[in-house]
């Protein structure tokens, strides 16, 4: 089993897009959308939902009114400004939850023992059923934290499914930027697919990236979506990724069939005798025998 | 120039009732022609202060100008954000193309880069860096010495960074949020802290506008503090736009978290509009004022304004769908310098927002 | 002597989790007496990170002196150094198999670790 995570650095660049076309090309494979705060490709995999479970990130402090003496103790030692002083009510202080980081400092210290610190739930998971395979995906509640925990959670049990169907790839959707939930989605992965636009922005944020997959010596290939938008950045960033180790796995063209395809709700491959449909089709083709000549 | 000044003044009959006490020495009339497309009149008094700026005082709205008599860029004490929940919609074209209308316009203005795991600014407005530092977290440093081996920093960890184990105290840098609980809870006092870098940030200017940006350190998994190490940067009594990370979790919630206003940029298609409705969901969680401005928008495509109806959310501008744009983007370039016939919807744009924040 | 071996069913006939901070659970063995018992690790399979070093704090508390598992990370390798216990890396197959191979002596102590830090 391999999996295979597509990500951007910068966002915007067509990582669902290409995704979804991964997934309807590899057949036997599980999907795992990981980019949980902004996920989007439930809108072109159409999931009928099996089941919902909570998920449980962190815990939370919040002030027992009942309780607190009005000490200001917890105001005083915690540092993410997360305990708010309002005089003029009572008590005079309670939890900014958004803030809160979930460190418990405030709760251990209290001396009344008027902090409540208990697992707060965070979001929401789901399995569902495609027309293409199983797939996992997440929504992390409104404003909330622990987004790593979260991939960590989706991966896991995208992993746990490809195992019990002995299914032979695991496509992960993964999130822009090159923080937290980024971490969480590559680490560990069979490789990565760099999806990058030929403009100034993306050719500086795909150095980031592959120095990340580097950083944690995973194996990473790279496509330039909209090539055609400005050839010779795209081309640019095909020397600058060779140079670094990553393998150019193909050039996806700009096509408004892209956005059409989203607009109806399906994946691009969908409409077989597209251009970028055939470009998607190579795309998976030399990735695919990039990572099986990895294999032996 | 001139059609958006029509257009602002047609939007402002119905706001004649506002107006401004304010005070100026030299030249009213620019402040005067500010206050006319910000739709507020203006009555002046003599008024001077300690440093020999003129204070231009709004009482109707939170907006502060001051106005030095003697230099030549009007202040406005205003920070805008701009967000989006998807990736990739232009928040940085946005940004840049606002901070260059807003010096244009005579105003004071600052772009903060507060996407620190991919700041892309830089690239269009090429900033001269004057000035760099480092940004750390605490994390904690054991004295062995003193150590009882008793388990109690291990216990209060909820981040698995300290543990005692087999009477060795080890830590783990990389997974400390620096709360600072293991120090209050060791008996002996036998922990002290350090700093651990995650990033940089980078201030100096570009042309006319002071930049502000912060760069995490790669495989560096914390950037809040980072973060708020850019907010709190860059001059105050300027016109600061924040160039916000994407999505909806922390990063972009500490970029976003107590400024005066936010836009949400998003493009006309399902992904955009899936994603604005998310951010919108956290943006009212936060209750802070917001509107939309629409990317690549075409008059054929109503997706977005069906949308923002919708949603009871206003959309203050729609930036065309041209290819121009995009690749004075591909190439770095301002689409305000390379594409100056759109200069209008960013001069637009910060009128509507000027008037939004004052409400 | 008391072992630990990572692994994705509570029985002996389980195969051996590669993963030693998201293995489903932990069979400890008294290679003296062949008495063994599963050990969870459930808490674990979620941790954005830190599973490495929770687990090693788990096979720790169970008094083992060595865990064979498939793959040991960086924090993971720390911790159980410190705390004394020896680290097996690279088995596979069933884990009554595993407990034979590291009686004989056929399994190799590791000295590092041998993946990269692992945040799953």
């Amino acid at each position: 089993m391999k999996e295979i995570v597509v990500v951007s650095g910068k966002g915007g660049t067509g990582k669902t897009s290409v995704a979804a076309s991964l997934v309807v090309l590899a057949k036997r494979s599980v999907v795992a959308d990981c980019d949980v705060d902004a996920a989007d490709l439930h809108l072109v995999l159409e999931p009928r939902i099996k089941k919902t479970e909570d998920f449980t990130g962190g815990k939370s402090a919040s002030i027992v009114p009942g309780r607190c003496s009005n000490c200001g103790k917890c105001y005083e030692i915690c540092r993410f400004n997360a305990v708010i002083k309002d005089e003029s009510k009572q008590p005079a202080y309670f939890i900014d939850h958004i803030a809160c980081e979930g460190c418990g400092v405030c709760s251990c210290f209290c001396p009344e023992k008027a902090i409540d610190f208990k697992p707060s739930v965070n979001g929401r998971w789901f399995i569902s059923d495609t027309r293409y395979g199983p797939m996992v995906h997440a929504r992390l509640g409104i404003a909330q934290e622990n987004s790593g925990k979260l991939v960590s959670l989706v991966r896991n049990q995208a992993r746990m499914l490809a195992e019990k169907d002995n299914l032979s790839y695991i496509i992960v959707d993964g999130p822009p930027g090159i923080g937290c939930p980024v971490i969480s989605s590559i680490t560990g992965a069979d490789a990565v697919l760099i999806v990058a636009e030929p403009t100034v922005s993306g050719a500086h944020d795909l150095e980031r990236v592959a120095e990340l997959a580097g950083h944690f010596k995973i194996p990473a290939f790279l496509c330039v979506n909209k090539y055609d938008l400005n050839p010779e950045v795209a081309e640019n960033i095909e020397e600058k990724a060779r140079a670094g180790g990553i393998a150019v796995i193909g050039r996806i063209r700009y096509d408004r069939t892209v956005t059409e395809a989203q607009i109806k709700g399906l994946p691009v491959v969908a409409f077989p005798d597209t251009a970028v449909a055939e470009d998607m089709r190579t795309v998976w083709e030399n990735l695919e025998k990039k990572l099986n000549l990895n294999k032996q | 120039m001139a059609p958006a000044k029509d257009k602002a003044a047609a939007k402002d009959k119905d706001k004649a009732a506002d107006t401004v006490a304010g005070v100026v020495a030299g030249e009213s009339g620019k402040v005067k022609d500010v206050a006319a497309r910000v739709g507020v009149t203006v009555s002046f008094t003599k008024y001077q202060n300690g440093g020999g700026n003129v204070l231009c005082r709004d009482l109707m709205g939170p907006v502060h100008w001051v106005y030095p008599s003697g230099g030549n860029k009007m202040t406005i004490n205003l920070t805008v954000a701009v967000a989006s929940g998807k990736g990739g919609t232009g928040k940085t074209t946005v940004s840049v193309n606002l901070a260059c209308a807003a010096v244009a316009a005579g105003y004071k203005a600052a772009y903060l880069d507060s996407d620190v795991e991919e700041p892309n600014g830089h690239l269009f407005l090429k900033p001269r860096i004057s000035r760099r530092y480092p940004v750390s977290v605490p994390v904690p440093v054991i004295d062995a010495e003193k150590c009882i081996a008793c388990s109690s920093c291990g216990e209060i960890c909820q981040y698995s960074a300290i543990l005692c184990i087999n009477k060795n105290v080890l830590t783990f840098e990389k997974m400390c949020h620096g709360c600072g609980g293991c120090q209050l809870a060791c008996p002996v006092a036998a922990i002290a802290e350090k700093g651990r870098k995650i990033g940089i940030v980078e201030e100096g200017v570009a042309g006319e506008i002071s930049f502000v940006h912060g760069k995490l350190n790669i495989g560096e998994a914390m950037s809040t503090p980072l973060i708020k190490a850019v907010r709190s940067a860059g001059p105050d009594n300027s016109l600061r736009i924040v160039d916000a990370p994407p999505g909806t979790s922390c990063p972009v919630i500490t970029a976003i978290k107590g400024v005066d206003f936010v836009i949400l940029v998003t493009e006309p298609t399902p992904f955009g509009l899936n994603d604005l409705g998310l951010a919108l969901d956290m943006i009212k969680e936060l209750g802070i004022p917001h509107a939309v401005v629409v990317n690549r928008s075409n008059p054929y495509n109503s997706l977005a304004r069906d949308f923002c109806r919708e949603r009871e959310v206003k959309l203050l501008a729609e930036i065309p769908d041209d290819r121009r744009i995009a690749e004075a983007y591909s190439r770095g370039e301002l689409a305000f310098s390379a594409a100056p016939a759109y200069r209008g919807v960013f001069e637009d744009l910060l009128i509507s927002i000027e008037k939004e924040a004052r409400r | 002597m008391k072992i630990a071996i990572s692994a994705r069913e509570q029985t002996l006939k389980s195969l051996v989790d590669l993963r030693f901070g998201r293995c489903n659970c932990f069979i400890v063995v008294d290679t003296a007496t062949g008495d063994y018992r599963a050990v969870s690790n459930n808490q674990n399979l979620n941790a954005a990170q830190g599973a490495g070093i929770q687990s090693a704090e788990i096979v720790s508390r169970q008094g083992v002196e060595a865990v064979i598992t498939g793959h040991c990370g960086p924090k993971a390798f720390r911790t159980l150094s410190a705390a004394g216990i020896k680290v097996f890396t690279g088995a596979e197959g069933t884990v009554a198999d595993t407990v034979e191979k590291f009686k004989k002596g056929m399994l190799t102590e590791a000295e590092e670790a041998d993946v990269e830090g692992h945040w799953i």
